[in-house]
């Protein structure tokens, strides 16, 4: 699919040119075949709202939606996949597109209370996913977390600013 | 290669490691049946990858799942990194009724379940001991804390169990490294719940792993702990006990250990004139071809339904309800542990502390239910395990919340959680059985286990009190109770089985004698759960290799008295 085209199916996806102003970065590499283009966008949409770039790099900069991407191709089955994608079609979610990020932030904190709410499990998952690919990252755990894949000793009591700092 | 062996072990995994240590540190020509694949931890073991590069968030796909791993799968340490040492149930089937589901979780491999287990290391006590025979309950131990107090010392100096002497009657102390002990915050629920429940004790969990090293551990090129908590992917450190850690090295050293991995047994031989074991059948996991091997003496550790299964698929004319069942006890009172129901609850406060490192251990509370004079509506009673820990972003995927400030407010550690699972004694009961299937037969031609187990109603009532008890504790430690689980999950779960040739004084009722010898033939032995007249409510596997040492040193001096 060229460029364009790519383009056109997220912006009729999401009804109409004023989406094209808010439309996240969407570069997946090895997109996964049976994630529709517009899934990926929208993935990519959602997950840019709920874990933006603030004072530490944001979910497009550690390619959580890719990472989700790859889990629905890779990890799920064909009937979670369905369940899961699914949510991407709800009317609220779609309606992102034509917002600014400010008002997008508003409405998908709404969709997510009232989805919890309602005991919403496929939104859970969905969200649940897209944590992973940010707080599993490789660039969240070094940078942030400071994982160490052998820490080596063990404090049981340690002063969470030093550790932290 | 010769197929005349001293000694043929079945099965090298806690136990089966054990034996063969013991005979070949005393000389005999010792072959080790392994019928699963071999083990290179340089290349089978994933505790040295990254999370984040582990494929799918170290989760199996949920169709591979589906299709091979159905029961595996709900044990919570099945994941992507160590899938391959758990077997595919899809090649490995066995039967149970509609309604009785039993998880018999397992690995085929060097090493077993050794690679795998959790590592909680505990002394029975002559409460333990004692118990059948105070109850009158199925037969008495032939044996009492005195003849195994040797042997757990033994055991426990080789294996390196980190843990803290803490004089309770009913948990004797070891020889321990150590402990791996408590974070500030379980400190200070142990003092809480001592204070407030008259003198309830939580102690550091006793852990199979390395928290120091002596000699006799570097020796085999062990390592201490390096507080990765990678255990059951395989430990390439060494610090984490296992038959390829510690074990299998110790007997390969000395020069007298032949070990034949996908080896299959399917059945024991006997000597048609002496009626002793001769030797063993075995079929090759991968061709499917037969081999014959001979020994002066042979050791089942196959686990508890494994041993089983090939002592009832033994049968021949002289015995036509199985190998060493004249008691017909072989595959009855199964017993596994009541395990899963857990507690959780948030603890305020302690902000501004944390824990470096990941330990691969917790916090335990001795069994303090029909002790002394505490009198229950059910027989024997439970510990908990359990830890409490900093909260990480999981918690938050749980409840509402998105965008910057959410996310920001993620990169610091929650609040604590404590997390109290129960392990309780599970009654030994003659209807829960292994027998095999006149019907269905694996791939191997050997007829599946069929496996009927159930708790009853001891274990119903206990398992209430387990969930009731926990939550007291909580509430009266002013912790917010986030979720209660009552209901155990099905037998099994707990990967304990045990019992199914009990060890009793009396041929008659049981199948093995104070020296885990079976009573109708004298050089045949097991020395796995099976053994178990009694669960006890402590993780069992110190008691198998401990019990596994003393047979091995038992069936020995026989061999030099001429006996065998």
């Amino acid at each position: 699919m060229d460029r364009r085209l790519f383009l056109r199916e997220a912006i009729l996806l999401v009804g109409g040119t004023a989406a094209l102003a808010t439309l996240p970065g969407c570069s997946w590499q090895d997109a996964p075949a049976n994630i529709s283009r517009g899934a990926q966008q929208r993935l990519t949409k959602i997950i840019d709202i709920m874990l933006p770039k603030t004072g530490t790099f944001g979910a497009l900069e550690v390619d959580a939606p890719e990472f989700v991407g790859k889990i629905l191709a890779n990890w799920a089955s064909a009937e979670t996949r369905t369940k899961l994608l699914t949510v991407l079609d709800r009317p609220e979610l779609v309606a992102l597109y034509g917002m600014g990020r400010t008002e997008a932030s508003a409405a998908l904190s709404k969709f997510d209370t009232a989805a919890f709410a309602a005991k919403d499990k496929n939104w859970g998952q969905l969200k649940q996913l897209s944590m992973l690919g940010y707080f599993g990252s490789e660039k969240y755990r070094t940078e942030i977390e400071k994982f160490e894949l052998v820490p080596g000793r063990y404090d049981p009591c340690a002063n969470i600013e030093e550790q932290i700092a | 290669m010769s197929t005349d062996f001293d000694a043929i072990v079945i099965g090298s995994g806690m136990s089966g490691g054990w034996v063969a240590k013991e005979l070949t540190e005393r000389g005999l020509k010792v072959l080790v049946l392994e019928r699963g694949r071999d083990i290179d931890p340089a290349k089978d073991f994933q505790d040295l990858v990254n999370p984040w590069e582990l494929p799918n968030g170290n989760e199996v796909p949920e169709d591979e799942q589906k299709r091979d791993y159905v029961i595996q799968s709900q044990f919570g340490g099945f994941q992507e990194a160590n899938k391959e040492l758990w077997v595919k149930d899809s090649d490995h089937r066995y039967n149970t009724p509609a309604g009785k589901p039993f998880a018999w979780i397992r690995g085929y491999q060097v090493g077993g379940r050794s690679l795998m287990w959790g590592r909680q290391s505990y002394r029975l006590s002559d409460l333990d001991f004692e118990a059948n025979k105070k109850d009158g309950i199925a037969v008495d131990w032939p044996i009492r804390y005195t003849d195994l107090a040797p042997w757990y010392d033994y055991v426990e100096k080789f294996a390196g169990i980190a843990g803290s002497k803490e004089a309770l009657p009913q948990l004797p102390d070891g020889q321990f490294l150590k402990p791996m002990g408590l974070n500030c915050v379980e400190e200070e629920f142990a003092k809480g719940i001592f204070d407030k429940f008259g003198g309830r004790r939580v102690i550091p969990g006793r852990t199979a792993n390395l928290s120091e090293v002596t000699q006799e551990h570097t020796d085999l090129g062990r390592s201490p702990c390096q507080y990765r908590s990678y255990c059951i992917r395989g430990c390439s450190f060494g610090a984490s006990f296992s038959s390829v850690s510690a074990t299998l090295p110790a007997a390969k050293r000395t020069g007298n250990l032949t070990l034949v991995p996908n080896s299959i047994v399917h059945s024991i031989v006997t000597d048609p004139t002496t009626g002793r074991a001769s030797g063993v059948r075995v079929i090759d996991a991968r061709t499917k071809n037969p081999t014959t091997y001979t020994g002066r003496i042979i050791f089942l550790n196959a686990s508890s339904i494994g041993s089983a299964q090939i002592l009832l698929n033994s049968a021949n004319n002289a015995n036509p309800s199985g190998l060493a069942n004249s008691s017909d006890q072989v595959g009855r009172n199964l017993m596994d542990h009541l395990f899963n129901i857990n507690t959780q609850a948030t603890v305020p406060g302690h902000l501004d502390k944390m824990v470096f490192g990941r330990r691969p251990n917790g916090m335990y509370i001795p069994r303090f239910r029909n002790i002394g004079d505490d009198k229950q509506d059910f027989l024997r009673g439970y510990g908990y395990q359990g830890s409490i820990q900093r909260e990480a972003w999981e918690a938050a995927a749980n409840r509402p919340g998105i965008g910057a400030q959410w996310k920001d407010s993620l990169a610091r550690p929650g609040s604590w959680k404590i997390s109290l699972g129960g392990f309780g004694e599970m009654l030994p009961n003659p209807a829960n059985r292994v027998a095999l299937s006149a019907r269905d037969k694996d791939k191997w031609g050997i007829p599946l286990v069929e496996i009927n187990c159930e708790h009853g109603p001891n274990e119903k009532k206990m398992a209430t009190k387990i969930s009731e008890d926990a939550q007291e504790m909580l509430k009266a430690m002013g912790y917010n109770i986030i979720k209660v689980k009552a209901e155990p999950a099905p037998p099994g779960t707990g990967i304990h089985e045990m019992g199914t040739l009990r060890m009793g004084h009396d041929p008659k009722t049981s199948v093995l004698n104070k020296w885990s010898q079976t009573h109708d033939i004298p050089n045949l032995f097991c020395t796995d759960g099976g053994a178990m007249t009694s669960s006890a409510c402590q993780n069992p596997s110190l008691t198998y290799m401990a019990l596994s040492a003393r047979a091995a040193n038992h069936a020995h001096e026989l061999l030099q008295e001429g006996l065998l």
